[in-house]
């Protein structure tokens, strides 16, 4: 009953696409119905076969091979772990929901049972990605992904933007399949097999080395260079800087596709990490430079965001910045963590799109224009906000460490895990200075005590929800310890990380603060260029859209010189 | 050749001549054009199902009649010149063949080969043909030429094991590279998709230099890429009939005023996408198997680096000037008959089915 169960879960969305897709037309409104009934049962199974997957072990159907004497290399089927499960049933309820928004919100557009044909047909791929296997199927559904993406974007491809950007979106993604695909047959060339435990194994096993350069001279492990190469495809999907500029531009398409595509498909390179989990922990190297790109696209894409002024560009570099986040816990060890901040990212992102068409549409109809607090004098900070800057950024951070040490017994000193506490505290307390510093000041200490509570509750729950959530994905005695240590920053970096982290928050204390005095500490015209540069550069999106376009044109023009010539 | 073997390819130069019938009924077609298809394929399916030497008489006839089709049609001058003189060579080689000994035999087989597959620079009469010749034939010419040269591929296992297979790796490098940037840049549709499908073989020959056993899923493969480019090749033809000469971009917004077009250009161009990596991920088993230091190898990433890459660039530009954008107002649309469709689901049936071969 399980098994059966469990093949409804992606079979459910593909045969609603199927339907849709033939005989759309003749159904008419009654699409919706269709869509919305095939998720919401798929929805339901996904639960049942997370409740089977946690208690009684992982589901592993495999149909029969295509090709005789090859079984066992080129298998579809489904594996479903507890990992897999908990993404079919984020997966399931998103989609549901996102179907459901979809009734009204496309009423009456042509391509009404079109959008819910891709939409099911979309679904089932990524199902099907989660639940494979191996890493062959994985990367076949990795494809179909690329490609359904495209098609879906590109939902008004009568206009010009839209599938423009579709386009951008389906080349950068094509960068990151080539270098998946190299990643893949790396690894069955040295270690013959690319089913995920047997992968596991061997690689643990045996030690292969790939010379770079004729004459065994620059040698790298083989692991390094298949973890990095699939990192590649992950960065792509994930929108990891410099791959991340399809992301922002994908806002031509309807709202539902945004919400899915934040929700659901984004989060392919955070799960592609997690599968190979074992694989990642047998290279630190490779981890070390996960978490690099995935620090750059936090302050990068955090950066973007504060200069937008179109809320869903906004929530696009919101995305980027929390995609780097996501990568960033993986390339620290904390696999589990990441999934954790994905559920959660995906789960607010969606309801923030689907809010955010709400808020566009009702704007576009709404004839009065809205009243701004900035005709109203700023309140200068008092005492009740330098005081809940104070416990927010310095005292919390301190007390949610000792609470993890002692309580919880989370490994920080052994395995560099505090790097990732004390940097999501540093980090997201800067952003609450910085909040303080640019909006208003706190009103009264009623407003300071709610704040802080709920920053508390927010922090110990956090902590408590990532410790359990970590020991169901990964219930093996030290399998989640081991990560972290195979992710280990040398002391050297790990203690200059931390002096850094703290210097700057330090700095912005002192210019909140001067600032607020009316004082001025350092050149404060010198300053103001350098922001307004800044703003400049943050604006054009670092000029790595226009170094692209320059790059694709060129080439363009160079071939239409061939086309002519020769 | 196995029987097998010869049926395979019989079947796709069948389909592609009855596509091109029933396609071209609602266009009544002239009778001259109707006599070509059946005069082509009729020679086609007699080179590949007859024995040799028998089959050299019919491979002949269909050089024989590429050569009368070139003089016929409105190609630049010299690129014509030249096609004419690789023709030439090619019904030297056919007619030397059946007469001289096994190693001249080999060696004329290999440079039949890569003029019916088309590698540069053997690639001319193949692009000529594609894309000068008369709509209706451009489909056919790609399937004949294309079942003829990879039924000269399956006798060239010894040949190629004897020193040539890093020439050949070098010259499909070149034409994967070569072929992927014309097709970038063109602005009419034929030469694209002539130059398109150079391209693909070209990974077809990189893999012949890496699995020198001639491995028995490269013909469903060369038959799923001679399939979907006459496919689209004969979509394009629907449109060309319809509005006249189609540059690329001078009609878009298809999909909205011809949506059955529009679904099976997709369709099309999904497969045409795809395509590349179905044989790569095949010969994954026998990797481990081939030396790692193999330069054949490492030739092979690049071409399929530039082939998929490229491919998936140019096929989606193709769809976006073609099937996205604003439909034009002042034209009076039709979307595609019962007989076009069929004969387009025809054609992708069959190359699902190569795909599942392979």
């Amino acid at each position: 009953m399980t098994m059966f169960v469990a093949i409804l879960v992606p079979l459910l969305p593909l045969v609603s696409g199927i339907i849709l897709g033939a005989f759309g037309k003749s159904l008419r409104e009654t699409s919706s119905k269709v869509g919305v009934s095939a998720l919401a049962l798929a929805f339901f199974c996904s639960l049942w076969v997370l409740y089977a997957a946690s208690v009684d072990g992982p589901i592993r159907i495999m149909l029969p091979s295509f090709r005789s004497g090859t079984d066992g290399w080129f298998q579809f089927g489904l594996f479903i772990d507890r990992l897999a499960a908990v993404m079919m049933v984020l997966i399931t309820s998103v989609s549901t929901v996102i179907h459901v928004y979809s009734v009204r919100y496309l009423e009456g557009d042509p391509g009404y049972t079109r959008f819910y044909s891709l939409l099911g047909f979309m679904t089932f791929v990524i199902l099907s990605l989660v639940s494979s296997p191996n890493l062959l199927m994985l990367f076949v559904f990795w494809q179909l992904l690329s490609w359904a993406l495209y098609l879906i974007l590109a939902f008004n491809h009568s206009h010009v933007p839209a599938y423009q950007n579709a386009f951008k979106t389906f080349a950068v993604h094509r960068i990151g399949d080539v270098s998946f695909l190299c990643g893949i047959f790396l690894t069955y060339k040295y270690f013959g097999t690319l089913e995920f435990d047997e992968l596991f194994q061997r690689a643990s096993e045996q030690s292969h080395v790939i010379s770079l350069l004729p004459g065994n001279l620059l040698e790298v492990s083989a692991v390094s260079a298949i973890t990095f190469l699939i990192f590649i495809g992950a960065m792509a999907k994930s929108s990891q800087f410099p791959l991340h500029v399809w992301l922002p531009d994908t806002m031509d398409s309807p709202t539902p596709v945004s919400a899915l595509m934040h929700a659901g498909i984004i989060n392919a390179g955070g799960f592609l990490l997690n599968r190979l989990a074992p694989l990642y922990a047998l290279s630190p190297d490779t981890l070390h430079i996960v978490f690099v790109v995935g620090v750059l696209t936090v302050v990068l894409g955090a950066s973007m965001m504060l200069v937008q002024n179109d809320i869903k560009k906004m929530l696009g570099y919101s995305t980027m910045g929390q995609m780097g986040y996501m990568i960033m816990e993986c390339g620290l060890g904390a696999f589990a963590l990441a999934i954790f901040h994905l559920i959660a990212h995906g789960l607010f992102k969606a309801s923030l799109f689907l809010s955010a068409g709400n808020v566009i549409h009702a704007a576009r109809h709404e004839p009065k224009f809205p009243e701004s607090s900035s005709h109203k004098p700023p309140k200068l900070p008092d005492q009740a906000t330098w005081v809940t800057g104070m416990i927010v950024t310095l005292i919390m951070p301190l007390i949610i460490l000792m609470v993890a040490h002692d309580l919880l017994e989370v490994p920080l000193q052994d395995a560099h895990g505090a790097v990732i506490f004390l940097f999501f505290s540093w980090v997201t307390a800067s952003q609450a200075i910085f909040s303080l510093y640019r909006l208003h000041a706190v009103a009264s200490w009623k407003v300071a005590s709610a704040m802080i509570a709920a920053l508390f509750l927010i922090g110990f729950t956090y902590l408590w929800a990532g410790e359990i959530f970590t020991h169901f994905l990964y219930p093996g005695p030290g399998v989640a310890d081991g990560y972290f240590v195979a992710a280990a920053l040398n002391p050297i970096v790990f203690d200059l990380l931390i002096m850094v982290s703290t210097l700057f928050i330090i700095l912005g204390w002192i210019s909140a603060h001067t600032n607020a005095k009316g004082q001025k500490v350092w050149n404060a015209e010198k300053w103001q260029a350098i922001q307004q540069k800044l703003y400049v550069f943050l604006i054009n999106r670092l000029y790595v859209d226009l170094l692209y376009m320059r790059l694709g044109n060129a080439l363009f023009q160079w071939a239409q010189k061939i086309g002519n010539r020769f | 050749m196995p029987l097998e073997t010869t049926v395979i390819l019989a079947v796709a130069i069948v389909v592609a001549a009855f596509c091109a019938i029933l396609g071209g009924a609602r266009l009544k077609q002239s009778s001259t054009t109707l006599i070509e298809i059946l005069v082509l394929s009729g020679l086609g399916i007699g080179a590949v199902m007859t024995p040799s030497p028998i089959n050299r008489f019919f491979l002949f006839g269909v050089l024989g009649f590429a050569g009368y089709s070139l003089m016929k049609s409105h190609g630049p001058g010299i690129t014509k010149t030249i096609s004419l003189a690789q023709i030439a060579l090619a019904i030297l080689l056919v007619l030397g063949s059946s007469l001289s000994d096994d190693s001249f035999t080999m060696y004329a087989g290999l440079v039949l080969a890569v003029t019916l597959v088309p590698l540069f620079p053997f690639h001319l009469p193949f692009a000529s043909l594609v894309s000068f010749s008369h709509g209706a034939m451009a489909g056919l010419w790609t399937t004949v030429f294309l079942s003829l040269g990879l039924a000269e591929i399956t006798q060239l296992p010894t040949v190629l094991s004897e020193g040539m297979p890093g020439a050949i790796a070098w010259l499909a490098l070149g034409s994967a590279v070569y072929a992927s940037f014309k097709s970038l840049g063109q602005i009419q549709v034929r030469p694209l998709l002539a130059y398109a499908t150079i391209a693909q073989v070209s990974m077809l020959w990189g893999l012949t230099t890496v699995f020198l056993t001639f491995s028995p899923w490269l013909i469903p493969f060369g038959l799923t890429i001679a399939l979907v480019m006459a496919g689209l090749l004969f979509t394009y033809y629907c449109i060309q009939q319809r509005f006249g000469t189609h540059a690329i971009g001078s009609l878009p917004g298809l999909a909205l005023v011809m949506p059955r077009l529009g679904v099976l250009l997709i369709i099309l161009i999904s497969i045409a996408v795809v395509l590349p990596l179905v044989p790569v991920l095949s010969g994954l088993p026998a990797l481990p198997t081939v030396d790692s230091q193999n330069v054949c190898l490492v030739i092979m990433g690049f071409i399929i680096f530039f082939v998929w890459m490229f491919g998936s660039w140019y096929f989606s530009h193709l769809m976006h000037q073609t099937a996205f954008g604003k439909a034009r107002p002042d034209i009076p649309y039709t979307d595609l008959t019962t007989g076009e469709i069929s004969a387009l689901a025809l054609i992708i049936t069959t190359a699902s089915c190569y795909g599942l071969l392979i």
